[in-house]
């Protein structure tokens, strides 16, 4: 006979978010018993495969919101973690390749500035005094915000659980969820080593939510798109900001380590669950972002990786309760975003599940319901 | 056995020495840091990994791997499987690596 655990909440997936939910809702209410399950080691998923960047530049008022909150939490983050978090505020700086896409930066701009992100229109000298050395012949223009930048994702993910364990929650890894059945009111989870039931369940599995969620019958939007990413050996500073373009679809920054750290991907990708390092890859990445840095080319590649982003018809994440199990909470559908998005993210569900719902009028924004309403707005900042 | 490092003052008549047992040679890490890690509850090799990074640097853990899986053994945790290596399998410059791009690949 398998064992059956009483938990208040069971998290599913020790990958940021579920752990930024973990320590928030803790942080609320220690008395909650607290469980979160993972199915390999903690960081195995999104969270230890991302780029690290953390921006606040998104088109569109939903994302933009959640962004700046997620950004100020990050700013305070060592202190609160009491873990150097290793970030860095060099910026971000987004190439715009015609005229049509500046004019749509200049929107962003003004849509970003009326939320209080101080984002602004550069011209081409101002790039090059941004990033000397840069060849940008095909760049017109392009939109910065000082206050973006990169952070570990080890650091901050190894944070959270570190304080999370130190207020009794419990993560458990190698456990994998088999089952998840809904009786009276309580999840049942049944794992490959034992059971829980618990009052609340998170899922926060990354590209594999949707796979849990199928578990109740919910079907979640979301699709696995492969990406892949490379990390140099660590090299005198000289890249302030994160610098991307969504026409040609790669992102390269230095991070505090000074490793430059860069992602691609082809533009039309088919849907993939496949996470494999390709020679095309890295052939193509680096090509292209030496076209634009130079530098990169007397630099050596120490490791190349992939990953999937768990991408949602809008690329906006789905957060909160949904209509058929009130207390089935999403954190989920990240689309790219989920490592600097999460310490709102754990916030907001933390205080939901806590009975505070302080950001009620915000999570809304991000429910399930709005693809069953058809009910939703693009955000088109997706890149790598 | 995990090597020792002696460290010598400048003064050559007070040698004061150091010992410093050093797991990583890229990233610092120590044999103290591997077992403060354990310690604390780490006990899979690919989370230690990500958490010290050890194993992250230039060498991409030639070095320490079997070290840190070494210290795990000694501190009966068994079955310790060497992470996942990832390419190139030595450092490799981008400038070997990089698609020389002409105008025909432009789309």
């Amino acid at each position: 006979m398998m064992q059956t655990k009483e938990r208040d909440v069971v998290i599913i997936g020790a990958g940021v978010n579920g752990l930024s939910i973990a320590y928030n809702l803790a942080k609320i209410d220690n008395k909650l018993k607290i469980t979160v399950l993972e199915k390999n080691y903690v960081t195995s998923g999104g969270t230890g495969r991302c780029g690290g960047g953390i921006r606040s530049q998104f088109t569109t008022r939903e994302t933009c919101e959640i962004a700046i909150k997620s950004m100020k939490i990050m700013e305070d983050l060592s202190k609160e973690l009491n873990t150097d978090i290793e970030l860095r505020q060099g910026g971000y700086l987004i190439l715009a390749h015609s005229d049509e896409e500046l004019e749509d930066f200049e929107k962003n701009v003004s849509l970003q500035n009326s939320l209080n992100i101080p984002s602004r229109i550069l011209d081409i000298s101002e790039i090059k005094e941004i990033v000397p050395g840069i060849e940008i012949n095909d760049v017109i223009g392009a939109s910065f915000c000082n206050m973006d930048g990169v952070a570990n994702p080890f650091k901050v993910a190894f944070g959270y659980l570190d304080r999370a364990r130190e207020m009794g929650v419990e993560v458990i890894t190698h456990n994998e969820v088999k089952d998840v059945k809904l009786r009276n009111d309580k999840f049942l989870v049944k794992t490959e080593k034992n059971g829980y039931s618990s009052n609340w369940l998170v899922n926060a599995a990354g590209y594999e939510s949707r796979k849990i969620a199928f578990l109740l019958n919910i079907d979640l939007p979301i699709l696995p798109y492969e990406k892949e990413i490379f990390a140099t050996e660590p090299v005198d500073h000289f890249l302030d900001p994160m610098v991307m373009s969504f026409k040609k679809n790669f992102y390269i920054s230095q991070t505090v380590r000074r490793e430059l750290v860069g992602g691609y991907s082809p533009q039309e990708q088919e849907p993939s669950d496949s996470i494999k390092s390709s020679f095309s890859f890295i052939n193509h990445a680096t090509g292209i972002i030496a076209q634009y840095l130079p530098q990169l080319k007397s630099l050596k590649i120490v490791r190349q990786w992939a990953g999937s982003y768990d991408i949602t018809p809008d690329a906006l994440p789905i957060l909160g309760p949904i209509e058929e199990a009130e207390n089935f909470i999403q954190a989920n559908g990240f689309s790219g975003h989920g490592f600097m998005l999460a310490p709102f993210v754990g916030r907001a569900i933390g205080s939901l599940i806590a009975g505070k719902n302080e950001y009620k009028h915000v999570l809304k924004n991000f429910s399930y319901e709005r693809f069953k309403r058809g009910e939703f707005r693009e955000e088109r900042a997706v890149v790598g | 056995m995990i090597g020792k490092t002696k460290r010598k003052n400048i003064s050559k008549k007070q040698t004061i020495p150091i010992v410093v047992k050093i797991v990583c040679r890229c990233e610092d890490v120590t044999y103290e840091d591997i077992l403060a890690i354990i310690e604390k509850g780490y006990t899979d090799i690919e989370e230690i990994r990500r958490y010290l990074r050890c194993g992250m640097g230039v060498c991409q853990g030639r070095t320490c791997m079997r070290l840190v899986k070494q210290i795990l053994n000694e501190k009966g945790i068994k079955d310790v499987k060497l992470p996942k290596s990832r390419p190139p399998t030595k450092p490799v410059s981008v400038n070997a690596m990089c698609k020389k791009h002409t105008d025909k690949d432009e789309k």
